[in-house]
């Protein structure tokens, strides 16, 4: 704040242009990321790959900006300029996005390829994410004129973080309940090029002012039409999908985006892209209703968690329930499906023994006083991590407390017929394992789709088709659509057998919330599904184990070790080349903040989920949680670009680096703590600290290595360039390998000591480099 | 200590163990022998001379399906199960089923084939097809070698099947074609011995070892999966040509057939592409030929796409009638009138079904039991 103060009139359109830039890129961030989902059926690998393109192209561009730093002479109408080029590219960036099925060789309906994600994120995000890596370094020009040195790049960096963390939130609470994406990216274009038309006036740029307040112009049309525009591309991004469906209605919840497809007299909802249900479809919710009603003698409360618009509440009030509460994270699911929905469904919804709850399933699990005797869950495959916590070991036993004595558990994964192959086995027996590990008696019902039934009571769940069929005709129900007969055709005994005899020696594989497995597996899978061919890159990963680090390690300290022996004989030569003067020192600084970019982005994924799984995914609390993050990023930044002028840049910077790796390896037993903790509140503090602590390193780091790096290279634009370019470039390798593979297979707690790890070899290597000499004074 | 007498008790002790191994050895020497001498049969199957060629060098030609693969020394034909090693065609799909299961016969589906008898399904590994929608796809898709395999010899399952009181076998699951020479094989082998086959396939096959199959085999489930060439390209990855041929060579050959469409919503449910189909199957092969329209459920690539509402079938089995079919099914929605059989005289139920599980027979020696024209079928 005292930034803001000292701010004169003349650098108030530069500090609201670098918090504007904080504003867009994290607001188009979230747009692409949700835009992209859509597109891809997203699962916690397409995440990765998102994110790895965007941060890769953001480093890039600041990079490419801090080499050519010098030649710049007046950065402000260039900061403009790009400013203008920003609002423009970014709506044709969500047409492009919505629209890009097309180029793709992919049937309809079908599954993108990896590889084809991976071109396909890389490109499209490519100008704009350039042009915001751009901006950065040219920010820290400009404000170079004021400030001088590190405090420039650190006000930026702070500005730009302010930016950011405003950008979110006002997204999350504001922007997404009133306007489409096309509205709000416009409204951010129309920002963006009044800031640059103030820019430009105050640089005289006459020509540039015209081009600005066009495009202002266009702009507010542009976003008289948003409605219009938003219904056009979706609609052909649908018929993109399936030329024969037609587009009833595309809207987005804060949780992602829910659209209405119709095909003759069928609806059918798709949730970010993948198909939810459809409506009416007679046959999966019989199935699915009344195969598992009978698992319990007498099901008198119920709760459902998910999945019962699509006719499975209708059939489950067939039986003689009590009541039935039933748990849905986004009303926006129910509200259109009100829309949608036959009759006999609304009737249903609106049973006087029904009680809907819109929170998410594991936080309502968590604090649920009440006691069932049967807990449906009707929940996606687990395709990220966020669904993957309905199929954990804790969760089963947070399920376990909340179930009557004899209480049956359901459950279910997507399967095939007749045979497992190695991948399915895995990712079902892994759910199989963590059903095992907390009931008594398990059992799965064969076919396309695996129910797990669980309960700790005998006698009471059976997949032998006289015990269900008499429980059946008990009940004397009335069921349209579903006879006695029907246990016979979808239990058939040999079956049975097969599928729980394979399932119970599966591999041993556990789900588990510090071993999340089961998602990593379903990427597996997915590949299988996306691909024509047999190339399978992820069963290999499987065998690696921790030990490489080992390698790596001792590749990153020899190669700064020769660096600095090559650097010391150089200082010695009467003619230096400049690029070889303390060239060790440069690397050791910028793979120092390439890997605390990595190891970050890391544990910020790392307490994400686990706060995730422990408390549970309530929007707004996620939400703060990212901004703690990043006020934790303003408070390290902000401190340590006020404690520079000790001198004692290295010493501070080692100590940072030291204090992350150590901070690293805490994780995992502040983890062992909280999760004995039952308070939310509690849980939620402990969050926030932990998370606030990684920020404040992060930014303290990042401070610290422009302070140390300036020594070495005055050019302002330069360092900040590269020291941000190497901190977005380890991040982007972190959110790449980070959700989708380490924590899966290595497991959270040796993530942590993995990053931990990193880090002291880092700090050796910093050692290594920087003890021998003591940086040269007045350099 | 040699000549120390026995005592009573050691002597029964001993007379135990001696009864107790003269129990066990025969079922230990049984399992010895089925596993060491008989179970260990060959999985590799050098395929007949007949249905490949041997071009120049070591390259060979396959004839058993329209694909004709050329394959170099070490190569794989496209349906994953025959190699060509240094010069010779092999099959490596033979006595090696990693599926074996018993099925009402229903569900090959054949409605018009012994009704609410047992059948022995038998499937390796491979398939000369790549449908989006696989139902098998984890073990279609992949090698035989790949997968977790039974050793199954012809006279094991024709034993099998006997002992577990099924009248056929069946060569389903994944395309039977795949492993041609394990079914002619075991179809030969068991014809002998009083059981018979039924293979369900997509027809993806050439009209010679077809013809050679028709000797053998006694019901063919034949999936026509369109009327369309388009669709066979993009879905399936074959040819409506050689299905349509297949189909009149079974007619010519005078063995029991049954057609199956599998109705994918938007890709192939075209109701005047439908109709055309209904005609070319009246036409070329006759009204009797029952026909099942099965319905989608989002599976393997498709996964993301919604199962075909009920209505498309029924205006899908509507057409079929209309154009003069006799016998046309829904399957894979039930209860549904159309998993019955209706007499095409009187219009009663002579088979009431729901889904493959026959509940009420009124056949009486082939007949309608209540106006008794004959139903055209294998009923005894």
């Amino acid at each position: 704040m005292q930034i803001l103060q000292k701010v004169n009139s003349r650098g108030l359109d530069i500090n609201l242009s670098i918090v504007l830039l904080g504003i867009t890129s994290q607001i188009s961030q979230i747009i692409l990321l949700r835009e992209l989902l859509v597109i891809f059926f997203g699962n916690e690998l397409s995440l990765g790959i998102i994110f790895f393109s965007w941060l890769f192209w953001v480093g890039i561009g600041s990079i490419i900006c801090g080499v050519f730093s010098k030649r710049i002479d007046n950065p402000t109408p260039i900061f403009a300029f790009f400013s203008i080029l920003i609002s423009v590219i970014s709506p044709i960036q969500i047409c492009l996005v919505r629209l890009s099925r097309c180029i793709i060789n992919v049937h309809s309906g079908g599954y993108i390829p990896i590889t084809s994600m991976g071109i396909l994120s890389f490109a499209i995000l490519s100008i704009v994410c350039l042009l915001i890596g751009i901006q950065f370094v040219l920010g820290t020009k400009i404000y170079d004129r004021w400030k001088k040195g590190a405090r420039a790049i650190g006000n930026v960096y702070i500005l730009e973080s302010i930016g950011s963390i405003s950008g979110g939130l006002v997204f999350t609470f504001i922007l997404v309940h009133a306007f489409n994406s096309f509205q709000i990216i416009f409204l951010l274009g129309i920002a963006n090029l009044l800031i640059s038309l103030f820019l430009l006036r105050s640089a005289g740029h006459k020509s540039g002012q015209v081009a600005a307040g066009v495009c202002v112009i266009v702009f507010i049309v542009l976003l008289a039409n948003g409605d219009f525009i938003n219904r056009d591309i979706s609609r052909r991004q649908w018929r993109i999908f399936n030329e024969h469906f037609t587009l009833v209605e595309s809207k987005d919840s804060k949780y992602g985006n829910i659209s209405v497809l119709r095909y003759r007299d069928q609806y059918n909802f798709y949730e970010n892209g993948s198909l939810l249900f459809s409506v009416p479809d007679v046959e999966s919710a019989s199935i699915a209703a009344h195969l598992a009603m009978v698992q319990h003698k007498q099901p008198g409360r119920i709760l459902l968690i998910g999945g019962g618009l699509s006719g499975v509440l209708r059939e489950v009030l067939r039986h003689p329930v009590k009541n039935v509460d039933y748990v849905e994270l986004d009303p926006l699911i129910i509200n259109l499906a009100m829309k949608y929905l036959p009759p006999t469904d609304l009737e249903a919804l609106m049973d006087k023994r029904v009680q809907i709850l819109y929170t998410d399933g594991r936080f309502y699990v968590k604090g649920c006083r009440k006691r069932y005797d049967m807990v449906i869950i009707s929940i996606p495959d687990p395709s990220t991590a966020t669904i993957n916590r309905f199929y954990t070991v804790e969760f089963f036993r947070e399920v376990k407390d909340i179930l009557k004595k004899d209480g049956v558990l359901v459950t279910g994964l997507s399967s095939a017929d007749n045979y497992f192959g190695e991948e399915l086995l895995s990712r079902n027996g892994s759910v199989y394992g963590a059903i095992s590990k907390v009931f008594a008696h398990v059992l799965v019902t064969p076919g396309n789709f695996n129910y797990f039934y669980a309960t700790d009571a005998l006698n009471q769940v059976s997949l032998d088709v006289d015990v269900l069929k008499m429980r059946f005709l008990n009940r004397n129900i009335g069921a349209r659509n579903w006879t006695e007969y029907h246990y016979e055709l979808y239990l058939p005994p040999y079956e049975v057998n097969r599928v729980n005899e394979n399932l119970k020696d599966s591999g041993g594989f556990i789900n588990r919330d510090s071993k999340p497995i089961t998602y990593y597996f379903h990427v597996v899978l997915w590949n299988l599904w996306s691909n024509t061919g047999t190339f399978k890159p992820f069963n290999w990963m499987l065998k690696v184990k921790g030990l490489w680090i080992v390698p790596v390690a001792i590749f990153l300290l020899s190669s700064g070790v020769l660096l600095s022996l090559l650097s010391n004989r150089a200082r010695r030569m009467e003619t230096c080349p400049r690029w070889m003067k303390d060239i060790d020192k440069r690397y050791g600084i910028l793979l120092a903040i390439f890997i605390t970019g990595m190891g970050g982005i890391i544990l910020e994924i790392v307490l994400m989920l686990l706060f995730q799984s422990l408390y549970g995914y309530v929007y707004q609390k996620v939400g703060l949680i990212i901004a703690i993050f990043m006020a934790g990023l303003v408070i390290g930044s902000t401190v340590f670009n006020n404690i520079r002028r000790r001198n004692r840049d290295f010493i501070s910077f080692a100590v940072i680096q030291a204090v992350f790796s150590l901070f690293a390896f805490v994780i995992p037993f502040i983890y062992e703590y909280v999760s004995s903790i039952i308070s939310p509140i509690a849980i939620f503090f402990q969050y926030s600290v932990l998370i606030l602590a990684t920020g404040f390193l992060v930014g303290a780091e990042f401070m610290g290595a422009c302070n140390l790096y300036l020594k070495y290279n005055k050019e302002v634009g330069r360092t900040s360039g590269v020291i941000y370019g190497a901190d977005l470039i380890g991040g982007c390798i972190g959110s790449l390998i980070g959700g989708s593979i380490l924590i899966p297979i290595l497991g959270i707690f040796k993530t942590c000591y993995f990053v931990g790890i990193m880090g002291i070899v880092i700090f050796v290597l910093l050692l290594a480099i920087f003890l021998p000499q003591k940086p040269p004074k007045n350099y | 200590m040699g000549k120390e007498s026995i005592s009573r008790r050691n002597f029964m002790l001993n007379l135990g163990k001696f009864g107790i191994g003269l129990g066990v050895a025969p079922y230990v020497l049984d399992r010895f022998y089925q596993e060491n001498v008989l179970g260990k049969e060959d999985s590799l199957y050098e395929v007949d001379l007949r249905y490949y060629k041997r071009l120049a060098g070591s390259e060979v030609q396959c004839f058993i399906c329209p694909l004709n693969c050329v394959l170099n020394d070490g190569e794989t034909c496209f349906c994953r199960t025959r190699k060509n090693h240094s010069g010779k065609l092999y099959s490596h799909a033979y006595n090696n089923p990693c599926v074996i299961r018993i099925d009402p016969v229903e569900k090959t589906p054949l409605n018009h084939f012994l009704p609410g008898t047992q059948t022995l399904s038998v499937a390796t590994g491979g398939c000369n097809l790549r449908c989006l929608y696989c139902q098998n796809w984890q073990q279609s898709q992949e090698k035989p070698d790949e997968l977790k395999n039974f050793n199954l010899a012809s006279w094991q399952a024709v034993k099998g099947a006997k002992d577990k009181g099924c009248n056929t076998i069946a060569y389903t699951y994944t395309e039977p074609v795949a492993f041609y020479e394990y079914m002619r094989d075991m179809a030969v082998f068991s014809s002998q011995k009083g059981v018979r086959n039924v293979m369900a396939s997509a027809g993806y096959i050439n009209p010679e070892p077809l013809r050679e199959l028709c000797r053998y085999i006694d019901g063919f489930a034949i999936a026509l999966k369109g009327f369309d060439e388009k669709y066979f390209e993009k879905v399936c990855g074959s040819h409506i040509t050689p299905v349509l041929e297949a189909l009149k060579v079974i007619k010519e050959e005078r063995k029991w057939l049954e057609i199956t469409t599998l109705i994918v919503p938007t890709y192939n449910d075209d109701m005047a592409n439908l109709r055309k189909m209904c005609q070319w199957i009246k036409t070329n092969l006759g009204s009797d030929v029952p026909l099942h329209f099965a319905r989608f459920v989002p599976e393997y690539k498709l996964k993301n796409l919604p199962p075909t509402p009920v209505q498309t079938l029924e205006e899908a089995r509507k057409i079929g009638q209309e154009e003069g079919l006799r016998f046309v099914y829904l399957s894979n929605v039930a209860p549904h009138e159309g998993n019955n059989t209706y007499c095409p005289n009187c219009k009663k139920d002579v088979v009431k079904r729901i889904g493959f599980k026959v509940l009420e027979n009124n056949l009486e020696d082939g007949r309608c039991r209540y106006c008794k024209r004959s139903i055209p079928g294998v009923w005894t």
